[in-house]
């Protein structure tokens, strides 16, 4: 009798365990579909013609003032900007004497763009070193794994630099609110950080260089496909900047009423990823056409090698953050093939995130916290400048380029208080 | 034997075959077996996942996931563990990547230079486990972690690569076998090791010593198996399937960046604890292979039905608890003795 008792007590446990994380589980997924997605702003603009791209313009946050302050042409850059537009203290910042200490720190390496960035970081410092801008060697962290990468690790390396005695860091962030603390010290320091890459909104010192590589891609497919299915290929939820990537994209689909979103799969910002989930998707749907696809970063290559798996036609795939392998494959089926991408290199990122640096460091007064570069967008008719003829789709090269082709220095002179880089840099 | 006076003859007749399926489910996984069908059955229906392109698919992803879990079972039936799973398999991917772009050197070397070093490291591992009586899942978090770092040295921290025609083919679903039978490569390979690790483990005498070591180490030692042998060669066959694997995700991916390895770490553990094999034994690979094929089409149904990554998430958690608490708690070897 006690152990027929006891058994059913261990029955009763497990059907309450169970019970319990159905329960909760239910709860979870209810509130996850219910609640808003935390949007950084809200398209402005009320009739966004089908295949223009969204716009924040009249809807930025400019608390301090200083947006509404820069030339119109400045201002224009912002259109797809989702975030605010803050004040810097580097304005009055009087500068360094060169030589300076660089640091470089970075997530882990998963992409062409990433190793040919930190490349080029290394032969500009070497040049900047040989005009007497910089000393030293170059300071480097980069994770080693996104299995071990922690955004901890990122701020302990940011502390560590300032305490070496670096005068300055070109930052990666793995993820932005984590690094906040660290920054501001390093920036209370007199140590500036600039990054890319992502947009870190809570912090004073911080200065964000940013390009929306991906919502005028999107507004270019969703115009061209005007109408039929589209499939949406995601980055890595939770993340702020896909969400702000995915806003974008949204809003520049359903400028496009023929336009149906008919299923979404999570990429995670790697081509073999979206490899997997889309020829998963493609599996389950076999009789759904897919139009068009929108993805929201670097995953082009990976959604091709999906369709041709499938034995699919390959649609127009929104090409934002493009690659080598992916355009040279376009090229090559440019008479059948037609999309629309946003291209620029890890060695353009490189060339004028060094040089906004070196312009901090120098004290030419920047303006304005946030800094938004708007990309060039690739079409089959200027395909043939970006892309490199005769590479397998797999080809992990980068799309071609000026080396000052991303933000040149005429750009960055309207940012500056004192245009021009040091010692004509 | 009379029965009880009183008792009806239905309730002894149900307990009989109650207690005839409980006995052949300790030998045979037939609950992994109902539940994939369940699941496929639900998937062909709702999703349109029945045509032979979708099967191609499933099991070519499977098949993926299945390798990646062959050298996990095997240490899991040894009362082992290996986190150095994905590492393995990207630092594998890369070396043959790198090794061909940067230095030229022909395929089959670099191939033969990954997985040696995957043996070698595996190999140490278990050595290091055995003689100093550490925890795996120490010992191989950090030679996953060596082996990424030597690879990040060589290459420069570079983490990308491309993958060769062939392996990209080899590693296709719409591939055939031998370019004629219409079965993916990569499905016959698994196909052909699901059948090697079913003779390995139950007709050949060094499967038995695996078994005796897992089930109780001390009296493996006392009937003279070698145990720290038996160990050694465990992890490097792990290493050595590690580095093979990384291949063929390389394949078929057509790339290599740093994320290849990740999924499969998850992957093999999951597949063989659903599968139903326990720390220590009972279990084998038959049952990995079930639990590969269950996860597959659960994540089939999962994102042909657009679920996010956090029900995904929970869907699995939900699953490994369903999984063991309905066939997790069978008594290991070494207590049924």
């Amino acid at each position: 009798m006690r152990e027929s008792g006891s058994r059913s007590r261990h029955v009763r446990a497990w059907i309450a365990a169970v019970g319990l994380l159905g329960v909760v589980a239910a709860i979870a997924v209810a509130t996850a579909t219910s609640s808003a997605s935390a949007s950084p702003a809200k398209a402005a603009r009320a009739t966004q013609a089908c295949g223009q791209d969204v716009s924040y313009i009249n809807k930025i946050k400019d608390p301090d003032g200083v947006f509404k302050k820069l030339p119109a042409n400045i201002q224009a850059r912002y259109g797809p900007w989702p975030y605010s537009v803050r004040a810097t203290p580097w304005e009055a910042f009087k500068g360094k004497k060169p030589p300076w200490k660089i640091g470089l720190i970075t997530f882990p390496v998963g992409s062409p763009w990433l190793a040919d960035l930190i490349k080029q970081v290394g032969v500009e410092f070497d040049k900047a070193k040989a005009k007497g801008l910089t000393s030293g060697s170059l300071v480097k962290y980069i994770q080693a794994s996104y299995a071990t990468a922690t955004p901890e690790q990122q701020a302990a390396a940011v502390q560590q630099m300032v305490r070496q005695g670096v005068d300055g860091i070109l930052l990666l962030p793995l993820a932005g609110p984590p690094l906040v603390p660290a920054i501001d010290a390093a920036g209370k320091a007199g140590v500036p950080v600039v990054i890319t890459d992502n947009v870190i909104d809570g912090s004073k010192y911080v200065v964000n260089v940013w390009s929306q590589n991906n919502s005028p891609a999107a507004a270019g497919v969703a115009g061209l496909v005007k109408k039929g299915n589209i499939l949406f290929v995601r980055g890595i939820a939770g993340n702020p900047v896909e969400q702000a990537f995915q806003d974008a994209a949204v809003a520049d689909v359903k400028a496009c009423p023929g336009l149906k979103i008919v299923g979404t799969v999570w990429g995670k910002w790697t081509n073999a990823t979206a490899t997997a989930e889309v020829a998963k998707w493609l599996a389950a749907h076999p009789d759904v056409k897919v139009d068009g696809v929108i993805q929201n970063g670097i995953m082009m290559a990976g959604i091709i090698q999906a369709f041709l798996q499938a034995g699919r036609p390959v649609p127009p795939i929104s090409g934002g953050g493009c690659q080598g392998g992916e355009l040279s494959w376009w090229l090559a089926h440019k008479s059948t093939y037609k999309s629309v991408a946003t291209c620029f290199n890890g060695f353009q990122t490189a060339w004028s995130e060094f040089r906004i640096l070196l312009r901090i460091l120098n004290g030419n007064g920047l303006k304005v916290r946030d800094i938004h570069v708007p990309v060039p967008v690739v079409t089959n008719s200027n395909l043939s400048v970006f892309a490199t003829p005769g590479k397998p789709l797999s080809w992990p090269g980068e799309p071609r380029g000026p080396i000052s082709g991303w933000a040149p220095n005429s750009f960055l002179d309207g940012y500056f208080n004192k245009p021009g880089n040091p010692k004509g840099f | 034997m009379s029965a009880i006076p009183g008792q009806p003859a239905a309730a002894t007749g149900a307990t009989r075959i109650w207690r005839r399926l409980v006995a052949l489910q300790a030998r045979f996984p037939i609950l992994q077996a109902v539940l994939l069908i369940a699941v496929y059955l639900y998937a062909a229906t709702s999703l349109s996942l029945s045509s032979w392109h979708s099967i191609r698919e499933i099991l070519t992803l499977a098949a993926l996931a299945g390798l990646a879990a062959t050298g996990q079972t095997l240490l899991i039936l040894m009362g082992g563990f290996d986190l150095s799973v994905s590492n393995f398999i990207l630092a594998s991917a890369l070396t043959v990547s790198v090794l061909r772009d940067q230095w030229g050197v022909s395929y089959e070397v670099a191939i033969l230079v990954a997985v040696v070093a995957g043996g070698l490291f595996g190999a140490l591992a278990g050595q290091i486990c055995h003689r100093f009586e550490i925890q795996p899942l120490i010992v191989t978090l950090a030679m996953g972690g060596i082996a990424i770092g030597l690879v990040q040295v060589e290459t420069g921290g570079t983490f990308a690569g491309s993958s060769p025609p062939w392996l990209i083919r080899l590693a296709s679903p719409q591939s055939d076998t031998f370019g004629v039978i219409g079965i993916p490569p990569l499905v016959s390979i698994w196909a052909v090791v699901a059948v090697l690790m079913a003779v390995f483990l139950h007709r050949t005498a060094a499967g038995r010593r695996v078994m005796a070591t897992g089930a109780n180490p001390r009296a493996a030692e006392y009937s003279l198996i070698r145990t720290r042998r038996v160990w050694t060669l465990a992890f490097a066959f792990s290493g050595v399937v590690s580095a093979l694997v990384g291949l063929l995700v390389a394949g078929s991916a057509a790339s290599v960046d740093s994320t290849v390895g990740d999924p499969y770490l998850f992957q093999s553990v999951v597949a063989v604890i659903v599968g139903g094999t326990v720390f220590g034994g009972p279990g084998d690979y038959s049952r990995t292979a079930l639990g590969a094929l269950f996860l597959t089409v659960v994540n089939f149904v999962l994102v042909g039905k657009g679920a996010t990554p956090g029900d995904q998430n929970m869907i699995y958690g939900v699953a490994i608890l369903v999984a063991v608490a309905l066939y997790g708690r069978e008594r290991r070897l070494r207590d049924r003795i």
